[in-house]
């Protein structure tokens, strides 16, 4: 009766668990669909048409499979700001004001997906020879500062060419090769969470269950029969026996190395990662 | 002839059992009660056909021909009916006419008890005890629980041998004090370690064996603790109306076992004296016996048994305490059963969450 009861609240729960998880799955899935902003923004007209639509598809391909904009933005001529700072700040707030002086500037209108607006940014910049890479959200993990540099170094020879459809093209196929790389690992992660929550899980409360049925084992001790009234200490003695001292060099040079990712905060407050170059 | 009581009411001529809730011997026919201490006397003025216990164990042994190791033989004083019965028992019940049998021949000179802790529970409650056991035991096979209650509840005596002990125990420690020190990208961590000894005198008092090898020592040791406060000095009729076992280990065998648990409970008992450090270690004990005595005691223990596709199961209830202990069968089906499932329904929701953190 109890047992059957059990049963019933068990399914119960496993239903509500999974119609929980495929609720927030719907929930984020349709945050993620409401970019509408262009991908491909060259304003330095750098491309021909056909270049320049091919590769926004190529854009909108990859942005759509990683959930994260990827966005390509050429100008003529950099303002006042730094290649860094332009790149974030047009990441940021979007296409439609470039000019961080213009009020109104809103962050809604910038770019990115999900709630810590995802997403990589390569602004290519004609006078001077300046290009930047900004990552933004779970991209700053993804692009590590090592894979920037393998990124510049597969770009760079085209951009210092003029081959821009070129780098351009490139550029989209190493964050492709680089969104790959870092969502590769996704199901064995998944694979041994649910290993190991169904071991702990399944295994826990059926060991309990185990442990009730057994009651008998033997006496490890006769402390119940300690006469605690009867104990009395008649000597006591502590001694420094010695010391050892353990001496450790800690490296004083802090960088993030091949794993990490160094990171910065633009004018809006929105961390980015990224790294300039100039060809 | 060994020499048997059958304890009858004076009123009336019925059988004396004790019983557990009154603490008293009580008729089974009149409800007369009498205190089992001073009944000895009244009953032995009273009823001068009592045989004498001298001489008892002698005779006894010439009558059966395996005693000690086989089984004795008895005429029950009530229905004159042959009755044989274990050598090492000490108490029972006529198989023919159910009258209360105390051996007195078992309990009597050497084998005479100091001390009998007396029965506060009753059958009753050890079949209750065993019922609640059955309860919220989810892989125990259901079948076990609703067929298979209980085939026999025996209250028995159990001889026991209870040891005490003045030591003097001696208890090392290992202490360690770790600190770091950094200058600039040196770090310095030095390691203090310390010894302790403390030595002291410690009284164990009635350390329990069992000194019978009808019972299973894992099953006897796990009823305990008795409360031997409320122990009684031996009277043979504190036995109506159970069965008793006379010992058959004696105190030098069972002995190594209690100084084996003595030596086990050294170790920490100063521990509370060694302090200003940050990790303290017991680092070995040793425990000298200045002082030892040996009683020998009957305890009271409800055994209850059931057999389930042939195999048995035997439980064990402490008769002062009303502590059931006994080992139950594991329902496989059950076990593998909930196992999956449980493993499942965690996995899904592990794996989903993973796969949540893993997207987002």
């Amino acid at each position: 009766m109890s047992g059957r009861g059990a049963w019933r609240r068990l399914v119960a729960a496993a239903a509500l668990g999974l119609a929980a998880t495929a609720g927030v799955w719907g929930s984020a899935s349709a945050a993620l669909a409401d970019a509408a902003r262009p991908l491909l923004q060259d304003t330095a007209g750098l491309l021909t048409a056909d270049q320049a639509s091919t590769l926004e598809a190529e854009l909108e391909r990859v942005s759509a499979e990683y959930r994260a904009d990827v966005v390509i933005v050429t100008i003529r001529a950099l303002d006042a700001r730094t290649v860094e700072a332009y790149a974030d700040d047009y990441f940021d707030y979007g296409p439609s004001l470039e000019d961080p002086a213009l009020p109104g500037r809103d962050v809604n209108d910038g770019y990115g997906r999900g709630a810590d607006r995802s997403g990589v940014l390569l602004l290519v910049s004609v006078n001077p020879r300046q290009a930047h890479i900004t990552t933004t959200g779970q991209a700053i993990d993804i692009f590590t500062d090592a894979r920037q540099d393998e990124i510049w170094d597969a770009i760079i020879p085209s951009l210092t060419n003029d081959r821009w459809d070129s780098a351009l093209r490139r550029f989209v196929s190493e964050v492709d090769q680089t969104y790959r790389g870092a969502t590769r690992f996704r199901w064995e992660i998944v694979a041994l969470a649910a290993l190991a929550g169904g071991l702990l899980g399944g295994l826990t409360p059926v060991t309990i269950w185990r442990r009730q049925l057994k009651s008998v084992k033997p006496a490890a001790h006769a402390r119940p029969y300690l006469q605690t009234a009867s104990l009395v200490l008649t000597s006591s003695n502590d001694t420094f026996v010695g010391q050892s001292t353990r001496v450790i060099h800690h490296n004083e040079s802090s960088g993030s190395g091949g794993g990490g990712s160094s990171t910065h905060s633009g004018s809006s407050g929105i961390s980015h990662g990224g790294s300039s170059r100039s060809f | 002839m060994a020499s048997l009581l059958d304890y009858k009411c004076p009123n009336c001529g019925g059988n004396l059992v004790f019983d557990a809730v009154a603490g008293a011997l009580v008729c089974d026919n009149c409800g007369s009660r009498y205190d089992p201490g001073q009944f000895q006397a009244v009953y032995q003025a009273g009823r001068p056909q009592a045989q004498a216990p001298a001489g008892a164990d002698s005779a006894s042994r010439a009558e059966g021909s395996t005693w000690p190791t086989g089984f004795g033989q008895y005429t029950c004083p009530s229905c004159g009916a042959a009755v044989v019965a274990e050598a090492t028992a000490a108490a029972g019940s006529c198989p023919y006419c159910r009258s209360p049998v105390v051996m007195t021949a078992q309990v009597a000179g050497e084998l005479a008890p100091d001390l009998v802790v007396p029965f506060k529970t009753t059958r009753d409650q050890a079949v209750e005890a065993l019922r609640k056991l059955y309860l919220n035991k989810r892989l125990l096979p259901k079948v076990f629980a609703a067929q298979n209650f209980v085939d026999e509840v025996k209250g028995v005596y159990v001889p026991f041998w209870l040891f005490d002990f003045d030591t003097e125990i001696h208890e090392r420690y290992i202490m360690r004090d770790v600190s770091r020190r950094r200058h600039g990208s040196t770090e310095h961590i030095t390691t203090r370690e310390y010894a302790a000894e403390r030595a002291g005198r410690a009284r164990f008092m009635g350390i329990p064996v069992d000194g019978s090898t009808n019972m299973p020592d894992p099953i006897m040791e796990s009823v305990e603790p008795f409360d031997l406060s409320q122990s009684v000095l031996f009277r043979p009729s504190y036995l109506s109306g159970f069965l008793a076992e006379r010992y058959d280990v004696d105190s030098n065998q069972a002995h190594a076992r209690a100084h084996d648990r003595l030596t086990k409970s050294a170790g920490t008992l100063f521990r509370d004296t060694v302090t200003g450090h940050q990790t303290i270690k017991p680092a070995g004990s040793s425990v000298t016996v200045t002082k030892m005595a040996v009683h020998y005691a009957l305890l009271p223990v409800w055994m209850l048994t059931t057999i389930w596709r042939d195999q048995r199961f035997t439980f064990a209830m402490n008769g002062q305490t009303g502590r059931l202990i006994g080992d139950l069968p594991l329902d496989r089906q059950a076990y593998w059963r909930w196992l999956g499932l449980l493993f499942s329904v965690s996995a899904v929701v592990a794996g989903g969450l993973a796969a949540l953190a893993v997207a987002l």
